[in-house]
């Protein structure tokens, strides 16, 4: 078995985890707390699928995915403290 | 390829999960939340295909403004969805037919990533595969054409930039094919990407980029009209959602 696989299966096991958490979970805090950590599960999942398969690009969208992941949650959380978007 | 497919399929498992969720949530937050994480999975499964343009895009867009976008809707139609009376039995039907006969279109699509498929075989295809649709030869020689290529090529990726790249685009390609012929930055990668792209969309994208963008924007001036007449004259236009946008 490929190394790197057993390691991507892992990631989604624990994604799956997470997203058991986001959806059942009672409060705002919790959904929002796992959405932030899929999104990070999600960036090492794509470094490991750029390793499953030889592919250096992958790295690149990892980092735009980092980068959305932030503006996303900050965007939810400044949703949630004032209600509105704006300054 | 085979490596990919436990992935592939868990994470396709996950979407599922993901999208049902989305349906059955009162909770608009919980929907919205939801519903970027179903864009950042389905980026995964888009890399997974190679798709690494439609993988920025929906990362970019479904991940990160729809959802700032769906919570500036949330300020305006509060966070609760008011309880339904069940499933509307009409919708469902057209619903599930749509999907099926979907489905059946399906299967008539060749298997992914087949070299018989018809876009390869396919005479326009293979004109699009070499770039050569609507090309002026301005010179004959045989042994030239693979600079060729590469002036065409290059000459459209800087059109991309210039504001009327339908005019310029020829005209680059006249004056520049003498001077990438020289440009030994231009000879040092001779591989795959070198002489000509080896994905058809790609090489479309590449090669007919003044006729992509130009369609592009004809769509995004469509959908900014459709936005001003579904959005004026309603209360005072709200300023959130466009400070978000």
């Amino acid at each position: 078995m490929n190394p790197v696989l057993i390691a991507s299966v892992l990631v989604l096991i624990g994604l799956a985890l997470v997203l058991i958490r986001t959806l059942r979970g009672p409060g705002v805090f919790d959904r929002i707390l796992g959405v932030n950590m899929i999104g990070t599960k999600a960036v090492i999942l794509l470094c490991l699928l750029g390793f499953l398969e030889d592919r250096g690009g992958f790295l690149d969208i990892a980092l735009l995915y980092a980068l959305i992941n932030f503006v996303g949650t900050i965007a939810i959380l400044k949703f949630v403290e004032f209600r509105r978007l704006g300054a | 390829m085979d490596s990919v497919f436990p992935v592939d399929l868990l994470l396709l498992a996950l979407v599922v999960v993901i999208g049902v969720a989305t349906i059955r949530a009162r909770d608009l937050l919980a929907s919205t939340l939801l519903l970027g994480v179903y864009s950042l999975l389905m980026a995964l499964v888009w890399t997974n295909m190679f798709a690494m343009d439609v993988a920025f895009t929906e990362a970019a867009v479904g991940a990160g403004i729809s959802t700032v976008l769906l919570l500036g809707t949330l300020i305006v139609v509060g966070r609760e969805e008011r309880p339904s009376r069940g499933p509307h039995g009409a919708a469902l039907l057209v619903t599930i037919l749509t999907g099926a006969a979907l489905l059946y279109g399906t299967t008539d699509m060749p298997a992914f990533g087949d070299p018989n498929a018809p876009v390869h075989t396919d005479a326009v295809g293979r004109k699009y595969i070499a770039q050569e649709v609507g090309k002026v030869h301005p010179v004959a020689h045989h042994h030239d054409d693979t600079h060729h290529d590469e002036a065409h090529h290059d000459g459209a990726d800087h059109s991309a930039d210039d504001h009327e790249p339908d005019t310029s685009a020829p005209a680059e390609h006249h004056g520049g094919s003498s001077e990438i012929h020289g440009d030994p930055a231009q000879d040092a990668h001779h591989g795959d990407y070198g002489t000509h792209v080896p994905n058809l969309v790609t090489a479309v994208l590449a090669a007919y980029r003044g006729y992509d963008t130009m369609f592009e924007t004809a769509v995004i001036f469509t959908a900014g009209v459709c936005l001003i007449v579904l959005l004026r004259d309603r209360r005072s236009p709200p300023k959130e959602t466009e400070a978000a946008a």
